[in-house]
């Protein structure tokens, strides 16, 4: 659960966005704060929070919120 | 000799592919379009502004225009509503194009009346109106003519090597002066576009590269920062055969990683220089000197020439003098424009401030060494710094915060000073509303006090103390 708030967290600040608004159906390119450069400051958020490093693949492929509690899961990390 | 845009357009070979209508043109089809669209047009010039992505419907109407000699205004489509009226106001713009969604195949691209009349005729030469900063929605906008568009795509075909059976795959919005030239080329040469507004951190861009497989590569600084980052040996870049630079200078150390990775696979990377005022293009490096000279950008296109002028405005024939960069060419604007009446006339500039401080090397090659007026890039953004700052005493007095400010800033980083303390919250506040102002992301934006604005004899802000008093709190920080 705490992991849960962590990603939150990590999309706020990324973002510069509410908390309410941090729910499955945030996407990129749907949110217009969430452009190639929120991107990059959120993948650097993430990997700094949970320290893992990301692959291309993966970082390229998080589109929404959702999606990333999909692609974090890979990394043995549950929410 | 506009084979971008005229009716040399139906025999050429390629197609032009839109990637979110899944639509898919040949040469031929999207020429009859072109035809078709213009009968639509009411008889005599007229300003027709084009707001619009990277769309076939976008293409269609932008050609159309041009070919029949009408004056376009091309317009962010992240403009808001505001700025968006704004601009229509100023220039009493009488036709809007409102591509926001994507058009279907069937229908041709539609066009409303603002209601918009003017009694000031728009000068014959006149054909295209770009913005040099979408960012704040400056009014002011660059007067451009076909022979200006023209004149800029021979000589960049003149040494980037883009052939008929090339596909392009845009990486670039087409209000923007360089991606616009990125399409008069592949148009002009008859190859493949395919159209998208994907960015280079989503998948479906990386699809649409892994399925076309492009040759050439254009990107913004910023661009090759990202490719950079997501790992240039795991992104599906095999195809391109030539990677090309424009829009500010690249920091070194992108161009010393990108440089190494192109000369071991012996693809080519295209240092280039260039402003909206010039078209697009002004100078480029040649790739097999890049090695020697990484931060230069070269020599003036063909057709163009390069000159440094010192403060007297007296050329500087010395090797290694900075002046500022002025460059002569049949791609060089009409003027500026700030309102409808500016749209009468013309001005002959044969030599365009550049507003950049250079120097040149012995063998001629050009390297920018600073900027005389005050703007700064932000990702690949131009911002003046000028403009931020009335914006900036605007939110103050709305805010009613009273204090002495200014604005300075290096590229990626925008400083907004102030003398009084503030708190948290307002700090908060104006670095959130000036980056969504300028539609950047807030880590780019930072608040700093200092004591005193401190001001030269005029009376005017001195700016580099500012700066420099700014960055010496960062190393205390530190």
């Amino acid at each position: 659960m705490a992991k849960l708030e962590q990603l939150k967290t990590a999309f706020v600040t990324a973002l510069g966005i509410e908390d309410s608004e941090v729910t499955d159906s945030l996407a990129y390119s749907e949110h217009a704060k969430w452009d190639s450069t929120a991107h990059m400051v959120l993948i650097a958020e993430i990997e700094s929070q949970f320290e893992i490093m990301l692959d291309t693949d993966d970082i390229i492929d998080m589109s929404s919120f959702a999606k990333a509690k999909e692609i974090l899961a890979k990394y043995e990390l549950e929410f | 000799m506009q084979g971008f845009c005229d009716n040399n357009l139906a025999i050429k070979q390629g197609f032009i592919f839109d990637a979110e209508s899944q639509t898919k043109l040949s040469y031929f089809e999207l020429n009859q379009k072109i035809e078709d669209l213009i009968h639509t047009f009411p008889e005599g010039k007229f300003l027709y502004a084009v707001k619009a992505n990277n769309s076939l419907a976008a293409l269609i109407t932008y050609l159309a225009l041009l070919r029949s000699g009408q004056c376009i205004l091309l317009l962010d489509p992240n403009l808001n509503a505001e700025q968006k009226q704004t601009l229509l106001n100023q220039y009493q713009v009488e036709f809007l194009f409102d591509l926001a969604t994507t058009e279907s195949d069937k229908q041709l691209p539609q066009f409303i009346k603002t209601g918009y009349q003017s009694d000031i005729a728009i000068h014959a030469d006149i054909n295209l109106l770009l913005s040099t900063s979408g960012s704040t929605a400056s009014p002011k906008l660059v007067k451009l003519s076909l022979k200006n568009l023209a004149a800029n795509c021979e000589s960049i075909l003149a040494y980037l090597p883009v052939k008929p059976d090339d596909t392009q795959v845009c990486t670039l919005p087409m209000h923007y002066s360089f991606g616009l030239s990125v399409l008069h080329t592949h148009l002009q040469q008859g190859a493949n576009i395919v159209l998208n507004n994907f960015s280079l951190m989503q998948k479906p861009f990386w699809e649409l590269i892994k399925t076309y497989r492009p040759q050439g590569f254009y990107g913004v600084p910023f661009s090759y920062q990202l490719l950079t980052q997501l790992g240039l040996k795991r992104l599906p870049l095999d195809s391109f055969s030539y990677f090309a630079q424009a829009g500010g200078k690249m920091p070194l150390k992108i161009t010393e990683l990108m440089h190494s990775w192109c000369a071991e696979l012996h693809k080519p990377l295209f240092i280039m220089y260039g402003q909206t005022e010039a078209t697009a293009r002004i100078a480029y490096l040649k790739p097999e000197i890049l090695a020697e000279k990484m931060q230069s950008i070269g020599q003036a296109i063909q057709g163009g020439k390069l000159k440094l002028c010192d403060e007297a405005g007296r050329e500087i024939v010395q090797a290694q003098t900075i002046g500022e960069l002025y460059y002569s060419g049949d791609n060089v604007c009409l003027g500026l424009a700030e309102n409808r009446a500016d749209l009468a006339n013309i001005e002959a500039i044969d030599w365009l401030a550049t507003g950049d401080l250079a120097k040149f090397d012995q063998e001629g090659d050009f390297y920018i060494t600073g900027r005389l007026k005050r703007f700064i890039k932000i990702t690949g953004k131009r911002i003046s710094l000028d403009e931020v700052e009335q914006i900036f005493a605007s939110l103050l007095t709305e805010n009613q915060i009273q204090t002495a400010y200014s604005v300075v800033g290096q590229d990626d980083r925008l400083l907004l000073v102030v003398t009084d303390l503030l708190d948290d919250e307002q700090q908060d506040k104006l670095v959130n509303e000036i980056a969504g102002l300028l539609a950047i992301h807030q880590k780019y934006v930072q608040l700093k006090q200092i004591t005193v604005i401190p001001r030269l004899s005029n009376g005017k802000c001195d700016y580099p103390e500012i700066n420099r008093q700014c960055l010496n709190q960062d190393a205390v920080n530190v």
